[in-house]
């Protein structure tokens, strides 16, 4: 039985050489048969806006509201003393909770469900990190406006000491979010998120950090964590593409 | 309607073989998977639905991989996974209309549509009530209503029945029958009873392959004549017991009353007696 597929394949594989595929009529007909079966599919918005809005309205916000709580806090920052030490520390509780936003849905184990669905886990990961990526790049950004319009700090700097620890405390919790005890228990990824604040308020006691000598070495680490981060996020896309992070079991 | 084709499906995780070169096609109906735990069962479904990508074959839905039709895939499933997750501080409202956002369902047509499905799977009146205080058959409920939600075309269902009460799972039987009349609908489970009830096609697994496919009929066929039952004494049933397949063990006063499944008379006294979908999986299991 197994020969006699195995012949067939082959035969079929022979006569296909000899016929020309067009490859932008090919692609046309895909595109056809997929707005028939969605034009069976009963009622089904075709707007990705529409999509997100509907979304945004029924999802779980409760982290989000921390979140957005850490920012207000933390844009508020810039009237306190010691700001550079301060900052690092709050970019970091921002990292964390930026990624315990997104892991949410692991918790939960709707994933499967999710992915699943028209709108899949792969969509709504990109839309959750998207929504707490700018509302933490937003509350860094007004706090650096607050401290260099108020205290005069130089604004190149201080956006290195929020970035770099902000990178890095993503790529900390990301690393633990790929690994499946960092998916599975939620207390793991918080622990990660405490471990990274801790490290950052060490380093940040550490002398001549914060001189114009080191501008340097937060250059170099931000640009590390750059890359380590877009490394770590191709990682975690292509997990979720194999699918088996998505499952309970 | 929609035609469902697994071609030569394989699916290894690391050194082991989860699913082995599978070919079968769907088309409209109700579907049960009958195998014990480990058999591929849940594996399968996770590929079908897409979640897993086989590690070798392809799915194809009427004619094209699935892969390559994306979204408009998806738009036409409804899957109840086996470990159904879900937000615990959701109410069985708010939950289905999120569910409704991701299946892309518009709004004023997942409104009508929440009320009918909470009505069909009889939770209408705890719509407001949040998850964390459903019991195990309610949130089973919860499952298939948010698997309805988009009025699939191919509707998944792994272990629809586990944890049910008696109850619940004749209204259950009752739902799922009803919706294999316009939908393919692949359902697994150990509980033969559960396929004998709904399936129109009985698919065994063992081992991540199919042993047997067919109808209720077409199964029980080749068992008929290798059904026995007799009465006999304790010590005589747990002979009877190490030596066949025994589908079923009663107690009648001093005695015990075996229903085996062999090809050769197991006793003396046995006589044969009509074959069932139990008797079956036992007797394509040796």
């Amino acid at each position: 039985m197994e020969g006699n597929c195995s012949e067939i394949k082959k035969l079929f594989a022979e006569n296909d050489k000899t016929i020309v595929i067009d490859g932008e009529k090919k692609k046309q007909a895909l595109e056809q048969i997929r707005t028939n079966m969605q034009g069976n599919a009963s009622s089904v918005q075709k707007s990705k806006w529409q999509i997100l809005k509907i979304q945004i309205c029924y999802m779980d916000k409760a982290i989000l509201l921390m979140h957005l709580t850490v920012c207000i806090g933390f844009v508020l920052l810039g009237k306190w003393q010691f700001w550079e030490r301060s900052s690092t520390i709050f970019a970091c509780v921002l990292g964390a909770l930026s990624l315990i936003e997104v892991s949410h849905m692991f918790f939960s184990g709707m994933t499967e469900v999710e992915e699943s669905c028209y709108f899949n886990v792969r969509q709504i990961v990109v839309f959750r990190m998207a929504c707490s990526g700018i509302i933490s790049l937003a509350a860094l950004l007004a706090a650096l406006v607050t401290a260099g319009g108020e205290e005069g700090v130089p604004v190149m700097e201080m956006g290195l000491y929020m970035l770099v620890p902000f990178v890095f405390t993503e790529c900390v919790c990301m690393t633990v979010m790929i690994t499946e005890s960092g998916r599975r228990n939620k207390v793991v990824l918080i622990a990660a998120g405490i471990f990274s604040v801790l490290f950052w308020s060490v380093l940040s006691c550490v002398p001549h950090l914060y001189e114009a000598s080191a501008t340097a070495f937060w250059g170099l680490a931000f640009f590390a964590g750059m890359g380590i981060s877009a490394i770590q996020t191709k990682r975690f896309f292509r997990a979720l593409e194999k699918g088996e992070i998505l499952c309970v079991d | 309607m929609c035609r469902l084709e697994l071609m030569g499906i394989e699916k290894t995780y690391k050194d082991k073989k989860a699913v082995k070169d599978l070919t079968v096609g769907f088309d409209n109906g109700v579907y049960g998977l009958l195998g014990e735990n480990g058999a591929g069962k849940t594996t399968l479904m996770r590929m079908i639905v897409g979640i897993l990508k086989p590690t070798q074959g392809q799915i194809c839905c009427d004619g094209i991989p699935i892969q390559q039709l994306g979204g408009a895939y998806r738009s036409l499933l409804g899957y109840l996974p086996q470990d159904f997750g879900y937000y615990k501080d959701f109410t069985a409202v708010r939950f289905l209309n999120y569910i409704a956002a991701l299946k892309a369902v518009d709004p004023e047509t997942a409104k009508e549509r929440i009320a009918h499905i909470l009505e069909t799977v009889g939770l209408a009146e705890y719509r407001d009530k949040k998850l964390k205080t459903f019991s195990g058959g309610m949130i089973r409920r919860i499952g298939i209503a948010q698997a309805l939600l988009n009025e699939p075309e191919i509707l998944i269902l792994d272990e629809p029945t586990a944890g049910l009460d008696p109850k619940e799972r004749v209204r259950f039987r009752n739902i799922i029958s009803s919706l294999g009349k316009k939908r393919i609908v692949i359902l697994s489970t150990h509980i033969v009873s559960d396929v004998a009830y709904i399936a129109n096609q009985i698919i065994l697994m063992k081992h991540g392959q199919f042993v047997k496919t067919g109808t209720q009929e077409q199964m029980l066929a080749p068992v008929s004549g290798c059904v026995w039952k007799c009465t006999v004494p304790e010590e005589i049933a747990a002979e009877l017991n190490e030596t066949y397949a025994v589908s079923n063990l009663k107690g009648c006063g001093e005695q015990i009353e075996l229903r085996i499944v062999s090809k050769k008379k197991p006793h003396p006294d046995a006589v044969i007696v009509e074959p069932v979908l139990e008797d079956a999986y036992l007797y394509y299991d040796i």
